[in-house]
Formats: structure tokens, sequence, C-alpha cells
């Protein structure tokens, strides 16, 4: 069990949204607000620790040619209890992000993890596995949040911070509307993904010049 | 692995599936056990916060309703979820306006006995969230108060600002604020 390598791999060199490209629709749906962020984010993180660990042991009981419908059982399961939770114990939670709790079910980030990782790995790696990865989808996910925030509303922590209005910091007749707007997840997205590709691969080629 | 792993039959596979499903609808039934009742509290409460919201009361009545729903002057059927009588100051009308961006908008609008609209409240909506999800906004609910008449956005030549880049939500909105008036009307 690699820890360091683990949490490097999570967190940038293969962080599930901005690198293995997994999980796109919530990262373009949601990401209108820090609180919707980082909500989504921590549900992410608590669905996929829990169902990486009990794919993780059940690896050797399930048989290959049934593995992804067991799989989806055991998430739809996990996403049904904590939505029903949510709602129960958090209704504020619930009425803001919706219907963005079911859709964690077809989370490409949790059934990826299952089958990339859990199912080849023991139990604390594949929990260890579940909080790296989640908390890199989180971190993309409010990195996204703060840009599109910012351009689209001009406000930061919306939802959040200042009893829930936010610090306006652009002014209201200035921002861009589009950034909230599907089209500029796509925007930010691009831009986001395009630096973050940038940074990792310079070191290489250092490297390579050195050589 | 040295020796390669014997593939199970097809009776592993269906036992295997069917005990992991079994075993997650037994789990999500004790959850669903513990939760429905918070749930349906939580419902509750949010009824009669938004009762208190839209038309402050000591108490509400609730009225029976004959039809399920009414229609209003845009030809739009709009179902009628709940009518509360507030004692002698109006009646508060839960109504599901169909027309939201993202679905039907559970919203409550009350109505007083001048016929002047006391308040509104969303009760829940699947709109788009930063842009139609700011209904909630009880800055943006406010110039609703007071209205005499059927409402509309200024687009449609009315006297409500709809909400930047959410007109069709805003037009909800109306719609289920004209279909309270239209129950209230109906009831006399």
């Amino acid at each position: 069990m690699n820890v360091k390598k683990q949490f490097s791999e999570g967190l940038v060199t293969q962080n599930p949204a901005l690198v293995q490209l997994l999980g796109m629709c919530p990262l373009l749906a949601i990401t209108t607000s820090l609180f919707n962020g980082l909500g989504m984010g921590v549900m992410v993180i608590a669905v996929l620790t829990c169902s990486n660990v009990v794919i993780s042991a059940l690896r050797k009981i399930i048989p290959s040619k049934v593995r992804i419908a067991c799989y989806i059982v055991v998430i739809a399961g996990f996403v049904t209890m904590v939505d029903l939770l949510i709602k129960g114990f958090v209704p504020a939670l619930s009425s803001s992000l919706g219907l963005f709790i079911p859709l964690i079910v077809v989370n490409c980030v949790v059934l990826g993890r299952a089958e990339g990782f859990a199912s080849k790995n023991s139990i604390g790696a594949s929990a260890l596995d579940g909080i790296f990865q989640g908390i890199g989808y989180t971190v993309a996910l409010v990195i996204m949040c703060v840009i599109r925030e910012f351009l689209g509303a001009g406000t930061f922590g919306a939802g959040l911070l200042n009893n829930g209005a936010g610090f306006q910091i652009l002014p209201t007749d200035v921002v861009a509307l589009g950034m909230v707007l599907p089209v500029g997840g796509f925007l930010t997205l691009g831009v986001v993904i395009a630096v973050v590709q940038y940074f990792m691969s310079k070191p290489k080629k250092n490297k390579e010049v050195a050589k | 692995m040295s020796t390669t792993k014997k593939e199970p039959g097809v009776a592993a596979m269906i036992i295997v599936l069917s005990v992991i499903c079994l075993v997650v609808a037994a789990l999500l039934g004790i959850i669903n056990g513990i939760t429905a009742p918070l749930i349906a509290e939580n419902n509750e409460k949010t009824i009669q916060e938004s009762l208190q919201v839209v038309m402050p009361a000591d108490s509400y009545d609730k009225v029976e309703f004959s039809d399920e729903s009414v229609t209003i002057d845009t030809g739009t059927a709009v179902p009628v979820l709940g009518v509360y009588q507030a004692g002698e100051e109006g009646y508060v009308v839960e109504v599901n306006s169909p027309n939201g961006f993202g679905g039907a908008i559970d919203m409550m609008a009350g109505i007083n006995s001048a016929g002047e609209v006391t308040g509104i409240a969303i009760i829940s909506q699947s709109e788009t969230s930063g842009l139609g999800s700011k209904d909630t906004d009880p800055d943006w609910q406010a110039q609703f108060q007071g209205a005499t008449d059927v409402v509309s956005v200024t687009k449609d030549g009315g006297t409500i600002n709809a909400i930047t880049g959410s007109t069709i939500t805003s037009r909800a909105v109306c719609d289920g604020v004209n279909a309270a008036r239209a129950v209230v009307e109906a009831l006399g």
C-alpha cells in the first residue's frame, strides 16, 4: 500500500475529473456556487469510499460476468441511503442539490474506481483510494465553482458564507451570465484541464531538455 | 496467480447477484424505516413555515377543494395540492405549477379577502441551480405582494421582473400565483 502515491494520484496526476475525465455530468451541471460544489463533493467522497470498501471486500466472491450489475446495485444502494439520510437530517442540502444526489449512481467516478481499483486491491487501499479520489474530485468541483461563480454571478461563497448571500466581488452589471449556463461550464472545464495538463507536462519536458 | 481461476457457473452468478440485491434491499428498508418519519416531519414543517411566510396567522384550516386542477387564462391546467384558510384573512393555495424549466414547481400563494397577493413561497422545485433556483429569493418574491389582478412577466406585458436568464421559471411562478387566484375566486 503506497499512501503517498495514492494521494498524489487522486489529487493531481490521476485526478478523476481533470485527468481521467470521469463524472463530467455533475461537474458541468452543478458547479455554479461553492455550496453546491462542496455538498456534491462530500457526498461523492462518502459514496465512493463506502462502495470501494464493499466492492473490494466482495471482489473474490463476485463472478466477473455479472460484476458490473453487482457494482451498480451496491453503488445505487449507498446513494439511496445517502439520499434518504440527507432528506431526513439535512433537508436544506437536499433541496439545494435535489436531482443531483440520485445522479451519483451514474457518476462514472464511482463505477470507474470500482472497476479500475477496488476490484483488484485490498480493502484498506480501496478505502484510501475512495477518499483520495473523492477529494480530488471535490477539488476539481470547487475550482470550477469558484471560477464560474466569480465570472457568472460576481460572488464568492454563495449559499454558504455571509448568511448564504456570499460576498459580491464584481458588480452584477458586468458579470457574464453565460458562465453559470452550461456553455460556461464547458468553457471553464476546457481551460482548467488545459492549465492542469500544461503544468503536469512541464517537468517532463525540462528533464528531456536537460538530457 | 499461478493457476487460472475456475469460471463460476450460471448458478453461482445468479446466487451472488441475488444475495447482493437482497442485502442491499434489506438495508434500504431499514434506513427508509428510520428516515421516513423524519422526512414526513420535515415536509410538514416546510409547509407550516411556508404558510407563516405567505400569510401569517395563528392557525390554518385545510379546505376541501373539489377539483384536482384549475385552468388559468393561458390554458394551462395547474394541479391544486392543498387549500388552507387562514381565519378571516384569506386563503393560502398550494399548487404544482407544471411549466417550470426543470419540471413542475410546487409552490404556495396567499390571497387575502381583498384579493391581494400576500406572499408566495416555493416548496420544492428542480429549476437550474444558480439561475431558476433564484425564485426562492425573498427580494424577487416580494414583487408579487399586493398584486390584485392576473400577474405576468414584463416580457409578456406584465409587471413582474423576470429572474435574469430564467424567464421560463418566472412565468411558471406567475402561473402558480394566477392558479391560486383562480382557486380562491372559485371558492368565492
